[in-house]
């Protein structure tokens, strides 16, 4: 008899959708280009995650395929940084490598390892503690990953070439912990269509810089 | 309940249907909120704008092969002659000539108003994917909600009821200067109700306490219409906005008076309070509905009030705010009865559809609703797959059809 079932009490709470639109949209009908093949998120979340409708990835044929995550800071006070949860930013988890996104995504900048995540309600904003302080973190700078395994001055942005949009919600499911091995997200993605800017992810210069549209406030890639 | 209150439930009860419907259990709280938050609006009131309008029986119409065809509304307003007494006069001279009679014309152009919602194939299938974790009756609501054309028939009501309440209290105009969002789209109308029908709050400001509020609303009838040779016996009514009602007139220590002389000749039983007997006051405090009352009954020293209650949502590409049409501290004297009609027009969008000119890859059907707005269900290609385009689009203005005769007045400034 499954005991743990009669004496195991918990509440979750979610929400599902009723969320803002991001796709631009055109009776004349939309543009949307398939990748070769798709591929296995090579930066998938440890925990239980979500892709948001024209989420950024970066493909590139024959490898991983890349989450592009970024974070807007709300306030940031030495290795504590208060990053926003309003829906737009990603949700920071502890082991990622973070590094304020620099200009272009060949210049180097400090990264530092996420330590501790800590969601708090009531001011709508992840409370983040990194290893090695960032340098200095004003209001609405942006965070991204950065490559390597632990804290440098000289990082590189993880996802230097987002490239493709993912086209519709998706949960994940956790692909670290409970016994789960081997976990491999293979998920495909598409380009050549048009998102509101204000109501995707933060987007840092490096990437704004591949918008292909001359309407402001539309992105196209 | 008066005017104010169109709606069948209250907000409570309306989240006791959702209990019933078996949407609120624990799992879902989150979603409602949601719903609630952004979508429901139960008191907003948007359908504020048939307690004032109807919508008129013909559509103007628009021509595409003639672009000289835009529809427009014309409204117009007699020049009243003065008409003396005749003149005495000897036999066989002249008589003298009456004045000409002659008219105001005053036109305005219908613009163009439009709401959708959009799904593509792998939005729609992630929907539904999402809608069998519910159980049928949860995918009924929650479909009905979240995917229904009622929301964007409502969104046109609420951009009728601003324009209403602008079209009232601004004595014809109105205007999207404050709500276009992320529109670009100007749509201005000009003041058409006669220079002489703005009228001032009389002796002292409203909001003066010592502002004898009834006998100043019954001058300004009074002088309208002794002005405009109206019977003092025409019906007229007050259109009060529902934030002066409750904030000037229900504290104003006359209209108390007032409240109370009602009550001790016709509603002895509705006394809540009895402060003292000896006090021409039965209580101090009144409610807006004896208010009406009171100025519905024959001791009312002024015409009915109507309660104005109204708001809506702006949203913009990332924030949303709430308005009010009703200009700020502006009270309406018009004639009893509808104050106009909202005039509408075709579509160019639904002319162009019907033409035979659209690419057969796109499939689309039309729908009118309400007598005045066009809902279009386009399905268009999505590289591969499919986008779901739901538009509902209409060209309609509220335009006064007793302009002569409706006056505005602006109880922030004195005589």
């Amino acid at each position: 008899m499954q005991v743990t079932n009669l004496s195991y009490f918990y509440e979750t709470s979610r929400k599902v959708r009723g969320g803002k639109f991001v796709w631009v949209k055109d009776s004349n009908g939309e543009q949307r280009n398939n990748v070769l093949l798709g591929g296995t998120i090579g930066n998938p979340n440890k925990g239980f995650g979500h892709l948001w409708a024209a989420q950024l990835l970066q493909y590139t044929p024959g490898q991983d395929m890349l989450i592009f995550r970024s974070f807007a800071v709300k306030s940031a006070n030495g290795t504590t940084i208060n990053i926003k949860a309003d829906g737009y930013s990603d949700a920071p988890e502890v082991g990622q490598i973070l590094m304020k996104a620099p200009t272009k995504a060949t210049t180097t900048g400090q990264s530092g390892v996420v330590t501790n995540v800590v969601y708090d309600e009531a001011n709508e904003q992840f409370v983040v503690t990194v290893d090695t302080a960032l340098g200095t973190l004003a209001a609405n700078d942006i965070l991204v990953e950065a490559n390597g395994t632990a804290a440098s001055a000289a990082a590189l942005p993880l996802v230097p070439n987002p490239n493709v949009f993912n086209e519709a919600d998706r949960d994940l499911l956790p692909t670290e912990g409970y016994g789960i091995e081997n976990a491999n997200y293979n998920v495909s993605a598409v380009y050549n269509k048009q998102a509101w800017i204000a109501r995707m992810q933060p987007l840092p210069t490096y990437v704004l810089a591949k918008n292909r549209s001359y309407i402001d406030g539309i992105f196209w890639i | 309940m008066a005017n104010a209150y169109k709606y069948q439930w209250t907000p409570d009860e309306a989240i006791e249907k959702l209990y019933q419907k078996g949407f609120m259990d624990g799992t879902n709280v989150g979603f409602l909120q949601t719903l609630i938050d952004n979508s429901i609006e139960i008191d907003s009131n948007s359908f504020f704008w048939q307690e004032h309008f109807t919508v008129e029986g013909n559509e103007y119409d628009i021509d595409l092969s003639d672009l000289k065809k835009n529809p427009a509304w014309t409204v117009n307003q007699k020049t009243i002659r003065n008409v003396p007494m005749a003149d005495a006069m000897s036999p066989l001279s002249e008589t003298a000539q009456l004045d000409n009679e002659g008219w105001e014309a005053k036109t305005g152009s219908i613009y163009q108003y439009g709401k959708g919602l959009f799904e593509t194939s792998m939005s729609k299938l992630e929907l539904q994917a999402r809608l069998q974790e519910l159980n049928v009756t949860d995918q009924n609501l929650v479909t009905g909600f979240v995917r229904g054309v009622a929301d964007l028939v409502k969104s046109h009501n609420y951009r009728l009821s601003h324009m209403a309440a602008q079209v009232l209290s601004f004595g014809g105009a109105y205007t999207n200067a404050n709500t276009m969002g992320f529109s670009g789209v100007k749509t201005i109308q000009n003041a058409y109700i006669p220079t002489a029908n703005f009228k001032t709050a009389g002796v002292k400001v409203w909001t003066d306490a010592t502002c004898d509020i009834p006998s100043q609303m019954q001058k300004i009838e009074y002088d309208f219409k002794v002005a405009n040779n109206i019977a003092e016996d025409t019906p007229f009514v007050w259109n009060i906005p529902y934030d002066m009602v409750v904030n000037v007139l229900l504290k104003n220590s006359f209209f108390v008076a007032e409240v109370n002389r009602f009550i001790r000749l016709y509603a002895p039983d509705k006394v809540v309070i009895i402060n003292n007997g000896n006090s021409t006051l039965d209580t101090n405090v009144i409610t807006w509905e004896q208010l009406v009352a009171y100025s519905r009954s024959s001791v009312s020293k002024i015409s009915p009030i109507m309660v104005v209650k109204e708001s809506q949502t702006v949203q913009n590409i990332t924030t949303t705010t709430t308005v009010k049409g009703w200009k700020p501290g502006i009270a309406v004297l018009r004639p009893l009865g509808n104050a106009g009609v909202i005039v509408h027009a075709k579509t160019a969008d639904v002319q162009l559809m019907q033409s035979g000119e659209v690419n057969p890859a796109i499939q689309f059907s039309l729908a009118k609703v309400q007598n005045f707005l066009y809902v279009i269900n386009k399905v268009t290609p999505n590289g591969m797959l499919k986008s779901y385009h739901t538009d509902v689009i209409g060209r309609y203005a509220p335009v006064l059809n007793e302009s002569t005769y409706h006056v505005v007045v602006d109880t922030t400034t004195a005589d």
